[in-house]
Formats: structure tokens, C-alpha cells, sequence
């Protein structure tokens, strides 16, 4: 493998890391406002 | 950049309109609650106010609860059962976990396998059902956000008609707690089968949730065969 074959893969993963981590982000932040919001009463 | 884009263009295409929706919805609701208000005579409140309210937030876990649970139930139910014909299906005779060398793990995996497959034990057990988990995890806890949210609802609209209060676990045997949940439950219930049994003989050319189109109609998953 190509040093430029082994660059692309680690970008390649690198933005599939960012994809995932994204969604579980959006995922996690929904959920904890969802969570202690009404637990605080509003 | 342009490549990043294409290669991740699924995922971006759906957070693009999941952002856009969850706008929209923001946007109408606030001014529906605003109506209402105005019609109750009662002290207007402000976009943020309103979107950091149980009002709001009520009706976004009901909603994220149920496709979590359409998932997870879509996920699970396909290890064991089958439909002939789906391209969403194992092929009849495939039901069941598949063996290790199916599966790639523990001697079986290859060198390029993701590093849980191959450890065996608890770890390859847990990162082999890892998808189950977390979309039943986000399931439980979109549904326990909609029960504590809808608390808050029940009670603020109580304390305006000058009802008693209810508890959590007053409200989670309420016909209003059900009845937002099982009216989402049923839609999503209704589409997945009609997926799956739509796609035995339904075709859409390119998509990768579709047999192609000259396979037969009683093939199942591709993939499997």
C-alpha cells in the first residue's frame, strides 16, 4: 500500500469516526435535555 | 472535501433534514403554544422558553422513542425470524445468530476485523450485540423523557383547571401517556412490515434497500445468499 493509499484510509476513517460521533453526540445532548428538564419542573 | 462529502453523504443528507424538521417543528409548535396562550389570555412566553419546555420536549421523545423501538425490534426480530422473499431478510434456514466463522470473530476474524471481534469472551459477546444495546438503551430512555415530560404537561394543565396533581407513576398508567405512545407504535409497526413484505415484490433500481431489480421474488437478502 501507497503511502497516499494508507493517507486517504485514515481520512477516510477519521470522517467515518465523525459521522459516528456526531449522531451519538446529537443523540446524548437530546436525551439529557429531554431528562432533566422536566425533572427540573418546566 | 468533496470526497468526505460523498463517501459520508447518507449521513449528512439525514442530519441536514433532521436538523431542518426539528426547526420546523420547533417553530410551529411555538406558535400554536402561542395561540393558545393569547386565547387563554394567559403571559406569552419566548422561543427558547418554549423549546426548553416540557410542552416542546413531550412531544420530541415520543417521537424519538418509537423509532428507537422500531429499530430495535426490526434489528432483533430479524436474527430469528424471516420473510421469504425480502430483500430486509436472512434467507429461511439462515435464523439464529450464525456461527463464529460466519460471524468473523474470536479465531475467525481477520486482521483488519474491528479489535473486540477477535478477544472473545465478554467483550466480543457484547460488542457482537453492541447495535441491540445502544438502540434499546436510546428506546428506554426516549420513553422515560416523554413520561417525566408528560408529568410536567399533565400537571401545569391540572394546576390551570384546578386538578390535583399527578405523580410519575400516576401519569404512566394514564390513557394520555398511552395513547401518545401507541399512536406513534402503530405507525411504525404498519411501515416496517409493509417494507418488508412490499420489497418481495417491488423493486427500486439503485437502493441499497432493494433487491435488484431482475432478481427473482422469492430470493431474500442478497447478501446471504
Amino acid at each position: 500500500m501507497s503511502s497516499d493509499d494508507a493517507d486517504a484510509r485514515t481520512r477516510q476513517s477519521a470522517d467515518m469516526r465523525a459521522m459516528f460521533w456526531t449522531w451519538a453526540g446529537l443523540i446524548a445532548a437530546g436525551l439529557t435535555v429531554m431528562i432533566v428538564t422536566p425533572l427540573g419542573g418546566r | 472535501m468533496r470526497r468526505a462529502i460523498r463517501d459520508n453523504g447518507l449521513s449528512l443528507f439525514f442530519l441536514a433534514l433532521f436538523l431542518l424538521a426539528l426547526l420546523g417543528q420547533s417553530v410551529a409548535g411555538y406558535l400554536r403554544n402561542d395561540g393558545e396562550l393569547t386565547d387563554h389570555g394567559m403571559p406569552r412566553i419566548g422561543f427558547v422558553e418554549f423549546v426548553t419546555s416540557s410542552d416542546f420536549l413531550v412531544d420530541v421523545a415520543e417521537n424519538w422513542q418509537s423509532e428507537f423501538l422500531q429499530f430495535f425490534l426490526f434489528i432483533a426480530a430479524t436474527i430469528w425470524l424471516v420473510q421469504r422473499g425480502s430483500p430486509e431478510s436472512k434467507r429461511p434456514g439462515d435464523e439464529g445468530p450464525g456461527s463464529d466463522a460466519d460471524q468473523l470473530v474470536g479465531d475467525h476474524a481477520r486482521p483488519d476485523s474491528p479489535r473486540w471481534a477477535s478477544l472473545g469472551g465478554l467483550r466480543t459477546v457484547l460488542y457482537g450485540n453492541s447495535l441491540l444495546i445502544v438502540m434499546g438503551a436510546v428506546f428506554v430512555l426516549s420513553w422515560l423523557a416523554q413520561s417525566l415530560a408528560g408529568t410536567v404537561v399533565m400537571n401545569s394543565e391540572n394546576a390551570m383547571h384546578g386538578v390535583p396533581s399527578v405523580t410519575w407513576l400516576d401519569y404512566v398508567v394514564s390513557s394520555d401517556f398511552w395513547d401518545r405512545t401507541l399512536q406513534n407504535w402503530q405507525s411504525e409497526f404498519l411501515a416496517v412490515g409493509t417494507m418488508v413484505a412490499f420489497s418481495i415484490y417491488l423493486r427500486q433500481r439503485g437502493s441499497a434497500e432493494s433487491k435488484p431489480v431482475g432478481e427473482p421474488d422469492e430470493v431474500s437478502s442478497t447478501e446471504s445468499e
